[in-house]
């Protein structure tokens, strides 16, 4: 699995992501930012599909100190309905300025039959 | 645990209350009867000849409604039922893309129709399903409707091996409300899943090694912590549907034929529509988990019925069928009632009305020991029936080892 880069404008503030679970499934995840060489892991948001708290977090500070940085996601997605063919969706934003950066959504989709445990990454490049 | 003798009596009191007042209609054409042949039927049904007495008998003994399916659904995919299609494959768009290369699929590039192919599809889902999160759609009843909401379509061969023509249908099914919607009133098991960990991640894998390693962990969680605890939410806190739930379902097909089978030849055909509504006495102390109404109404107009007995070899027909059930009991008795209206009218012969009910009970004597006791009557399809009902022209006892009505 190929990491994803996307691209940050060092002068258009700080980043923020957004989790869309869609198909009304049942989704909890969580986000961890990490340094430049993919480790120390902090958790900058968590939450739930189902509650109606926004699903989005700013990443604070100045967009600069991000440079070659790693941001995760995991989540854990669980059919709810009793379709014949359940389906999940996975999008995860990046956005400055109100605007998915380039590189940016990061799209998952696919049957979900049972249980499953999403994760993915994106490498953030600061021009 | 017992049933409520004030609702049964009420209910056995409605039963013959409507026996008494149906009346048969022979004899009475309508305007529908009346009506021109609509387009789009071929070459349309011979010019109807007058029927004598027998010829009327041998018509009405062929519309009994106690030989019909007294059929209460509503058709998942309407349009496949609208052209009498049992499809082995049904393709299910799931994107856009998909939904294309079926829709494409379906015509060739002279524009002929390709017979045999059968889509099911939820248009909202297939294009805005991304964008449905489960708060938005425990929120929102229209966000309910529109992610249960499904279309279909579907083609046919025309009847005869050199027959060229194709017949098309397109039909919609809406579930309007469902109050066993399993994404909605289940917080305990929501809350169960919500206390489930995800998947912990320490690093970034950075070498296709890290990378597969860290899969095969994510496999291990999933198969090992994941799918268990789901499990184990599942047989702690899923809310068991109740047989008797509260719903409306709606459905809707059209048909179109095309003699040629090409896509610019095409002619209207039937219409169908069929309406479902079930009421499980929510919040009645004691009919709550052991009774439910379902009434239903369906209406097929425009219907090309071919049969060598018909006068000409077929009709055009109108078809409108109303029934209502209620059933009731325990895990050791149980009640139904059930009545049915069926109205048939067609050009140059009489308006054609059945009814039937039919009230069946049984009680366990012992284990896998059932007594069943079932009555009832049908009226109508019959020239010189015009004295309404005989509600006890059938009874019938037996003893079984299973129940035969589907209540718990």
């Amino acid at each position: 699995m190929a990491i994803t880069t996307v691209r940050l404008k060092a002068t258009d503030g700080p980043p923020n992501v957004e989790i869309v679970v869609g198909q009304s499934q049942f989704g909890k995840y969580e986000i961890q930012l990490f340094d430049t060489d993919g480790r120390n892991p902090v958790v900058i948001g968590s939450g739930l599909s189902h509650d109606q708290l926004p699903d989005n977090f700013q990443i604070d500070g100045n967009a600069a100190t991000l440079n070659q940085r790693f941001l995760s996601w995991s989540a854990n997605l669980i059919p709810m309905g009793n379709e014949r063919n359940p389906r999940f969706s996975f999008t995860v934003h990046i956005r400055q300025n109100g605007q998915d950066v380039p590189g940016s959504p990061i799209a998952t989709q696919g049957p979900l039959p049972g249980p499953r445990a999403e994760f993915g990454f994106v490498k953030m490049e600061v021009v | 645990m017992t049933l409520h003798r004030g609702p049964l009596t009420a209910v056995i009191a409605f039963a013959v209350a409507i026996g008494v007042a149906t009346r048969a209609e022979a004899g009475q054409p309508t305007a529908a009867a009346a009506a021109a042949p609509a387009p789009g039927q071929g070459a349309g049904p011979a010019p109807p000849r007058a029927l004598d007495k027998k010829g009327l008998e041998l018509e009405a003994s062929k519309r009994k409604l106690k030989d019909s399916d007294v059929d209460l659904t509503v058709p998942e995919s309407p349009a496949f039922v609208a052209i009498g299609l049992s499809p082995d494959t049904i393709i299910r768009p799931a994107t856009p893309r998909e939904f294309a290369t079926a829709l494409l699929n379906g015509v060739d590039r002279q524009g002929h129709f390709q017979t045999g192919v059968a889509v099911d599809v939820v248009p909202y889902l297939v294009w805005q399903g991304s964008q449905v999160d489960l708060g938005t759609y425990r929120r929102s009843t229209m966000t309910q409707i529109l992610s249960r909401t499904s279309t279909s379509f579907a083609t046919t061969k025309g009847a005869g091996e050199n027959d060229p023509s194709v017949k098309l249908a397109a039909g919609v099914h809406a579930t309007l409300f469902d109050s066993e919607d399993p994404r909605l009133n289940n917080d305990s098991l929501l809350q169960c899943y919500s206390e489930i960990p995800v998947f912990p991640i320490n690093a970034v894998p950075q070498t296709d090694d890290e990378q597969r390693q860290l899969e095969i962990e994510r496999d291990k969680f999933q198969r090992e912590e994941l799918i268990p605890r789901v499990d184990e939410c599942r047989e702690q806190f899923r809310r068991k549907a109740r047989w008797n739930g509260t719903s409306w379902i709606v459905a809707a097909a059209t048909t179109w034929v095309s003699s040629t089978g090409l896509a610019g030849d095409l002619d209207s055909g039937s219409q169908s529509y069929w309406s479902s509504a079930s009421y499980g006495f929510d919040g009645v102390p004691g009919l709550r988990e052991h009774a439910q109404f379902i009434g239903h109404v369906r209406h097929l107009s425009n219907e090309l019925v071919v049969d060598q007995d018909l006068p000409g070899g077929q009709e055009l027909r109108d078809t409108t069928f109303v029934g209502g059930r209620f059933r009731a009991g325990t895990n050791s008795f149980g009640l139904s009632f059930e009545a049915a209206y069926l109205r048939m009218t067609a050009a140059g012969r009489p308006t054609d009305t059945a009814t039937r009910l039919a009230f069946t009970a049984e009680r366990r004597l012992a284990e896998n020991l059932w007594l069943n006791i079932s009555f009832g009557g049908d009226s109508g399809a019959d020239p010189a029936n015009t004295k309404g009902m005989s509600v006890l022209s059938a009874f019938k006892y037996a003893f079984t080892r299973e129940p035969s009505l589907t209540v718990p």
